[in-house]
């Protein structure tokens, strides 16, 4: 009597319900899985707008508005590169009570290695693979380690944006680096708002318009 | 006036005014007439007034304008002054109106990488505020399209899209303006040359010249061309300033308009307005006569397609792609 009463109310119930948890979950609306980062997704006020998505970033922790140098918190370590590992117990750092690097997020694909791209020898400066160093200004040459074919169509001026004059003759061109528009740590282009559709489809003009507005 | 009464039905003799109007002139006849008279004179000249004003929408200079091609230097000077003259009433801006000519021995071409583009439609945009494109009614020369992966089907690709963030999963988009083709039907249908290729292959329009017959419009397979229905409305801070003959100037009502790859921009070796504002860098432009240029890369390198290749225009835009 009681495995029959169990069989029709509790496991009804509870199958149904991981079933509707099931379904919900996936007719989620807008596909979520490509990288949205919030602080991109501002439109520019000026439609000629030129700057970067990123801007112009350094190599340089940013934490709550200040900027640190790596060699605040890390010494640098002078072993080679593929020995960082080993001696990773950061010496020299004081605490930082909110957990340094929580924010970042990593999504490189197979790049998950910290010490493919930073010198642990000198932080603030990257790393190449006979284990001498690139300027940390210099980001192209970092990740043209790699990505040798978007270096190639980057240095034809086809990857990337080129501003200023098509004809270099009568002025300057200024191409792009690598991290003024990717996020090394999350290069997936992001995703960004679009600016209103054509006025046949919105009643008024408006930031965000929309077609039943 | 006869000096006597004489019999009306007589042929032979001349007749007074008044026997003529089988009326006599008498006092009530011409009130009545005249009253008839006041009346029709003020309902004419109400209905004319407008004309009063025609003068602001075509002055005599302009209506005695040669076609663009048969100008002198001095007379281009005059009616550029004329023009910007025209924009300060009309706008309340000082404009600088140029006559830009072709750079010699340059072709341009477009390339864009859908495999790059977003949908953000910041070169929309920015094309408005560059060549001063009326806000009301809007005017965009430039259309996106979100298309669904695995075919190009135009019919049934969305271009009133509205997302949070863009792109979107299976989606990819397609931005077209004019293709300033080689065979150009629409400088073939035109009927009076007011459209035609530049040695630097642009199509330009002349807006003085373009009688708003709409035959280029219907000719056009890409759908690029854009109409004036009514005066072009732009926000005085947001026209710009800098302007074209053939390009950017202010339109008058009446005429057709078109994306010219920024006639202004790219004549004196600047990109245009949409390569400039594109976040992801998926337009790339150039001289294609330069064996060097970044166009030439992409037709020698990637995978190069062409719209509507069917319809036989040869466009000078390439859609390309990385893969």
């Amino acid at each position: 009597m009681r495995r029959r009463s169990f069989l029709y109310t509790v496991l009804p119930l509870v199958s149904g319900f991981i079933l509707l948890v099931c379904i919900s979950a996936g007719r989620a609306g807008d596909d979520a899985s490509l990288p949205t980062s919030p602080e991109f997704i501002r439109l520019p006020h000026d439609w000629l707008d030129t700057t970067p998505i990123r801007g112009t970033p350094k190599l340089i922790y940013y934490l709550n508005k200040f900027m640190y140098e790596c060699k605040v918190c890390h010494a640098d370590l002078k072993v080679p590169t593929y020995e960082c590992e080993k001696n990773l117990n950061v010496p020299g750092t004081f605490h930082m009570p909110f957990g340094a690097h929580k924010d970042m997020a990593f999504n490189h694909g197979l790049n998950m290695r910290c010490f493919n791209c930073h010198n642990c020898s000198n932080l603030g400066t990257y790393i190449n693979f006979d284990g001498s160093e690139i300027p940390g200004d210099k980001p192209v040459l970092l990740c043209r380690k790699c990505h040798g074919v978007t270096y190639r169509d980057w240095q034809a001026g086809i990857h990337g944006r080129t501003n200023g004059y098509w004809d270099a003759s009568r002025g300057k061109q200024a191409k792009l680096d690598c991290n003024q528009c990717h996020n090394p740590h999350q290069p997936h282009f992001p995703r960004l708002v679009p600016r209103p559709s054509p006025a046949a489809a919105r009643t008024k003009l408006s930031e965000k318009g929309s077609r039943h507005e | 006036m006869s000096n006597s009464k004489k019999d009306p039905s007589s042929q032979t003799e001349s007749r007074s005014l008044s026997e003529i109007t089988y009326a006599p002139l008498t006092r009530r006849s011409f009130l009545k007439f005249g009253a008839a008279a006041a009346t029709t004179y003020t309902g004419v000249s109400l209905a004319l007034s407008p004309l009063k004003n025609f003068k602001e929408h075509l002055s005599l200079d302009e209506f005695l304008q040669q076609h663009y091609e048969r100008l002198t230097p001095e007379k281009m000077q005059k009616i550029v002054a004329r023009i910007e003259k025209e924009i300060a009433r009309d706008y309340g801006v000082t404009a600088q109106v140029k006559d830009i000519k072709p750079v010699p021995g340059v072709e341009y071409a477009f390339a864009l990488n859908i495999g790059k583009c977003i949908g953000c439609r910041r070169c929309v945009y920015g094309c408005m505020k560059e060549n001063n494109t009326s806000r009301d009614p809007e005017i965009q020369y430039i259309r996106v399209l979100e298309m669904g992966k695995g075919s190009q089907n135009v019919e049934e690709s969305e271009h009133y899209y509205t997302h949070d963030a863009v792109p979107q999963k299976d989606k990819y988009y397609m931005p077209v303006q004019c293709q300033q083709c080689k065979k150009a039907p629409c400088a073939k249908a035109c009927p009076i040359r007011a459209t035609w290729q530049e040695p630097d292959g642009i199509i330009v329009v002349d807006y003085n010249w373009c009688i708003g017959c709409r035959y280029c419009m219907a000719a056009c397979p890409y759908w690029a061309r854009r109409f004036n229905f009514s005066k072009p409305a732009i926000p005085k801070e947001e026209i710009n300033t800098e302007m074209a003959y053939l390009g950017n100037r202010i339109r008058p009502r009446g005429v057709v308009e078109k994306c010219t790859f920024c006639l202004r921009r790219v004549r004196q070796g600047m990109q245009p307005a949409c390569v400039e504002v594109c976040p992801t860098g998926s337009r790339m432009f150039g001289n294609v006569r330069d064996p060097e240029s970044p166009i030439n890369y992409i037709l020698n390198n990637k995978r190069v397609y062409i719209f509507k290749e069917e319809a036989g225009t040869i466009p000078r835009f390439y859609y390309c792609f990385d893969v």
